[in-house]
């Protein structure tokens, strides 16, 4: 029961982070938050679709399917989160005028790939244990413990956040959003190089020494920054490479004047 | 028109050239999942190369492969056969397990 617990603590705390920070945006934009509803729907069903046909996924492209999959969907969240990026600097800077279409379905996406990701995961993990009652109801009861758990922590996170003064809830909310999305897209240069499909490299550093991945702190750190202890070059450039675009993103949203608004000086 | 296809040829050079490292030849290695248990449970790779393993799950549930030092995990379906690249790897001990059966599923790659 401990290690389904565990287990699943650990891929609840990665959605989890994801949607809380975006409830918090949510809050700070004034948008509305049914797009949760459509995330969770969509999410679950995605999650459901995606482990029913894992193993035959699993054979594409010459076996690399699983890794193309998962880096498709790291690949979408960043996106996604780019776009939120932008149009949450842009809100801070214009109030709410100037219209947004693309934000309501961005916050939906995001959300719903993030649990598509990690549920899938989650539901393949929980359906191993169904050949025997007596296994499954511990792991059962486990995981969902560490499904509360995980969604305690993004609670917690998401009432640190808007309780902030609201200059500093922007800087948190951007910062969280460019640090999360840079962990998806060395995430996904992990699953590439796995699949060998990006040139096998060593690592650069090894950090573990300081911060180990096992430790509670490796992997709270994991779930909101990406954080790894032994990064190859080409991680670190995919993390560096999306803080930049992120930076970029939110310095040029920002910057925009709404329209009918005299060009700022 | 001319110019525009000579660039053409050239980005798709690059592309391959690119790519080639990762269509280079990497020594095989097999693991087998039986009974939560990994067999071999230790496995020696040569150090400072690009290594292939070839994990089967002979078990009729999934199972993930995983490893923190190695920064690898894939998930096998029972009976399934899963390629993971690993490497290059600097010499010393890599512990690898099986997430969905952590306590019994234990194994490590020795590099060197």
């Amino acid at each position: 029961m401990l290690s389904a617990l565990v287990i699943i603590l650990r891929e609840a705390l990665e959605a989890s982070l994801i949607i809380s920070i975006l409830l918090a945006a949510s809050c700070f934009l004034g948008v509305s938050r049914s797009w949760v509803s459509w995330a969770l729907l969509t999410g679950l069903a995605g999650a459901g679709i995606v482990a029913y046909f894992l193993d035959a996924v699993s054979g594409w492209f010459g076996g690399a399917g699983q890794e193309l999959l998962n880096a498709a969907l790291l690949g979408a969240i960043c996106l996604s989160l780019a776009v939120i990026c932008f149009f949450t600097a842009r809100h801070a800077r214009n109030g709410a005028q100037g219209s947004a279409p693309l934000l309501y379905p961005a916050l939906a996406a995001a959300a719903g790939f993030a649990i598509v990701r990690e549920g899938c995961e989650i539901l393949i993990y929980i359906y191993s244990f169904t050949a025997s009652f007596e296994t499954f109801i511990p792991v059962l009861i486990g995981g969902g413990i560490g499904l509360g758990i995980g969604a305690s922590i993004g609670v917690l996170i998401y009432y640190l956040i808007i309780n902030l003064p609201r200059r500093r809830m922007l800087q948190a909310i951007l910062a969280v959003i460019a640090l999360i999305g840079a962990g998806m897209t060395s995430q996904a240069v992990q699953y590439l190089e796995q699949a060998g499909l990006l040139p096998a490299q060593a690592p650069l550093w090894n950090a573990g020494g300081w911060i180990s991945e096992t430790s509670l702190t490796g992997q709270l750190l994991y779930a909101l920054i990406g954080y790894e202890a032994t990064p190859t070059p080409s991680q670190i450039g995919g993390y560096l490479l999306t803080l930049c675009l992120m930076a970029w993103l939110a310095w040029s949203g920002a910057r925009e004047p709404a329209p009918g608004n005299p060009v700022p000086k | 028109m001319r110019t525009y296809i000579s660039r053409m040829n050239i980005a798709l050079m690059l592309l391959l050239l690119a790519a080639a490292p990762a269509f280079a030849d990497a020594p095989e290695f097999a693991i087998e999942i039986r009974g939560h248990l990994f067999y071999p449970s230790e496995l020696k790779v040569p150090a400072g190369r690009k290594i292939k393993l070839k994990v089967h799950n002979a078990d009729p549930t999934p199972e993930e492969f995983e490893s923190y030092e190695l920064n690898r995990e894939k998930v096998i379906m029972g009976g399934g056969t899963a390629t993971v690249f690993i490497g290059p790897l600097r010499p010393g001990v890599y512990p690898f397990f099986g997430e969905f059966h952590p306590k019994t599923a234990q194994g490590k790659i020795i590099a060197e």
